[in-house]
């Protein structure tokens, strides 16, 4: 998933819902630091404006001097790029500051980590998050799926997450381009996966993209509600646009840059 | 001015929770030269115990205040008689030991509950402050903080218990001859630390959220914080809780939270390299 698949999407739902006014909080990483930089670059072209990005590095677990400082900005919503065990803190913390019922919040980490099964529903409860699979999306794939994954792996297994399907799709996908290649060579393999391979996962259709090594896939914009993700908005097949833009690996197939944007 | 009162409970609150975590530490590492490095897995096991028992139905703050620190504190007990008293005078070997403990707790407790717990919502609601809200649950952290500091002081300072320990800790083999037992006096001594690092993963488990490896997000700064106390194990605590609490809350609230780790951490090494023995090395000797 690339921020053109996810944030792309769920900036202008979260502005039209409740306004244009948005703070980022992130953990002090890759992910984080990018992520909120491509926040800032949607929220600015939808007529936005970010109060502010405040960075955490990823074992803090005191939140309150943000909160604080989020009240005293007033934003219309808070958008979260925080991750890991220790950040669940912020949710919790924002909760018992009395802070859902002013201002709502967003994310495209949240419950990645099922942090809306560790939070009671009336500390997370209609947050908005954007991923290419829930668990609950209707499709016989997917169902199929989730009867096995769930008799495999113990029908209390809390919940398939983003991060496990990823990984799924990725195996699939390199178990496709060995089919193809008829080898389990590297570079044969990699010249298999660059003609566009395809599977039918759960998710819906996965096609690699060849310039970029991402996937074409399908996005859905989902509500955290009672410890479940109930999906509201679905946007098919969408391509990773941001990357394509920079990242050609047919012309140049050795490129290592890590491409950030400046605003 | 509203703001203000805000930023006073939320350093105050800092400096309760830092304390919090790191007195057990203290009275394991003060009074018995001990490194413990599963501490952070007493904490997380303290939230753990909350966890559980609320989940049984018990009311979550006799959970909280009673059912942690009684279960952690037996777990300590039964590390010390197994691992702990074998390795008396060895700093390096327990060391060692308590950080294979550590992982081992981490295992297991993963084996156990898996890493999607369902955690425990702070209680209390909120409060109004002016323009700001923030959370009743931070108040009742910081009176916790000042009641174990509290009750630490008057077991230490004024019962026969206290003076047993504080005398078996200056000189075993005298202790020894007056009477004393000192390997009893040893494993409670761990036991009571280890009850009280429950205690705190416990209080603080509604605010963070428990997971296996939450004792990470704690270990570095109780070490810090005892470090930089020195010998003296209340005055210690409370000192170096005071002063790195204070920076890294002022410095999160003037910049950046990244800002605030830092300059914790600057504030730490400056310190130890100018009192190589901790506050309590040069200043308040005298306290317990």
């Amino acid at each position: 998933m690339t921020p053109a698949q996810t944030v792309e999407k769920l900036v202008p739902h979260a502005m039209k819902k409740w306004g244009k006014k948005v703070y980022v909080v992130a953990a002090d990483y890759n992910y984080g630091q990018i992520t909120s930089q491509w926040v800032k670059k949607y929220v600015t072209e939808n007529g936005g404006e970010v109060a502010s990005i405040d960075f955490f590095p990823l074992d803090v677990t005191n939140f309150g001097p943000t909160i604080s400082k989020i009240q005293a900005a007033k934003p219309d919503f808070v958008w979260s790029a925080l991750v890991g065990g220790a950040h669940i803190s912020f949710y919790r913390q924002w909760a018992a500051a009395g802070m859902r019922k002013s201002i709502p919040m967003a994310s495209t980490t949240f419950a990645v980590g099922n942090e809306h099964i560790v939070l009671s529903p009336d500390e997370c409860n209609g947050m908005l998050v954007c991923y290419n699979y829930f668990q609950d999306l209707k499709n016989k794939t997917n169902e199929a799926f989730v009867a096995s994954f769930l008799k495999r792996f113990g029908a209390d297994y809390p919940n398939i997450t983003e991060l496990a399907m990823g990984t799924y799709q990725g195996f699939r996908l390199w178990a496709e381009g060995v089919k193809k290649a008829g080898s389990v060579d590297r570079i044969k393999v990699t010249e298999a996966l660059e003609t566009g391979i395809s599977i039918d996962a759960p998710s819906g259709k996965v096609t690699i993209d060849p310039p970029t090594h991402h996937c074409v896939l399908d996005v859905h914009i989902a509500e955290v509600s009672d410890k479940k993700l109930k999906v509201l908005e679905d946007f098919a097949q969408q391509k990773p646009a941001d990357t394509a833009a920079v990242c050609d690996l047919i012309k140049n197939p050795n490129d290592n840059q890590q491409y950030v944007i400046k605003i | 001015m509203d703001f203000v009162a805000l930023l006073a409970i939320q350093v105050v609150y800092a400096v309760a929770s830092l304390a919090l975590v790191s007195v057990g530490l203290a009275i394991i590492f003060g009074m018995m030269r001990v490194i413990n490095l599963a501490h952070g897995e007493f904490l997380m096991l303290g939230g753990y115990a909350a966890i559980v028992a609320t989940s049984h139905g018990i009311s979550i703050w006799i959970a909280m205040l009673v059912v942690a620190p009684v279960v952690v504190g037996i777990i300590g007990v039964i590390v010390e008689r197994t691992i702990i008293r074998f390795l008396y005078g060895r700093m390096i070997d327990t060391m060692l030991a308590t950080w294979g403990l550590s992982l081992f707790l981490v295992g297991l407790t993963t084996a156990i509950f898996g890493n999607t717990t369902v955690g425990i919502s702070a209680p209390l609601g909120s409060f109004q402050i002016g323009a700001y809200r923030t959370s009743g649950y931070t108040l009742f952290v910081i009176a916790v903080a000042i009641v174990v500091l509290g009750a630490i002081f008057a077991v230490m300072r004024w019962t026969r218990l206290g003076l047993i320990a504080r005398g078996t800790m200056q000189n075993a083999n005298m202790a020894a001859a007056l009477g004393v037992n000192p390997p009893l006096v040893y494993a409670v001594t761990f036991g009571i630390g280890a009850a009280l690092s429950g205690l705190a993963g416990a209080v603080l488990a509604p605010v963070s959220g428990v997971f296996p490896t939450i004792g990470v997000a704690y270990v570095a700064k109780s070490f810090i914080t005892v470090i930089g106390g020195g010998a003296a194990i209340l005055s210690g605590t409370v000192s170096a809780s005071a002063l790195f609490g204070t920076i890294n809350q002022v410095a999160t609230f003037a910049t950046t939270p990244v800002f605030g780790e830092v300059a914790l951490l600057a504030a730490a090494i400056v310190l130890i390299r100018l009192l190589p023995q901790g506050i309590t090395g040069r200043f308040f000797r005298r306290g317990l």
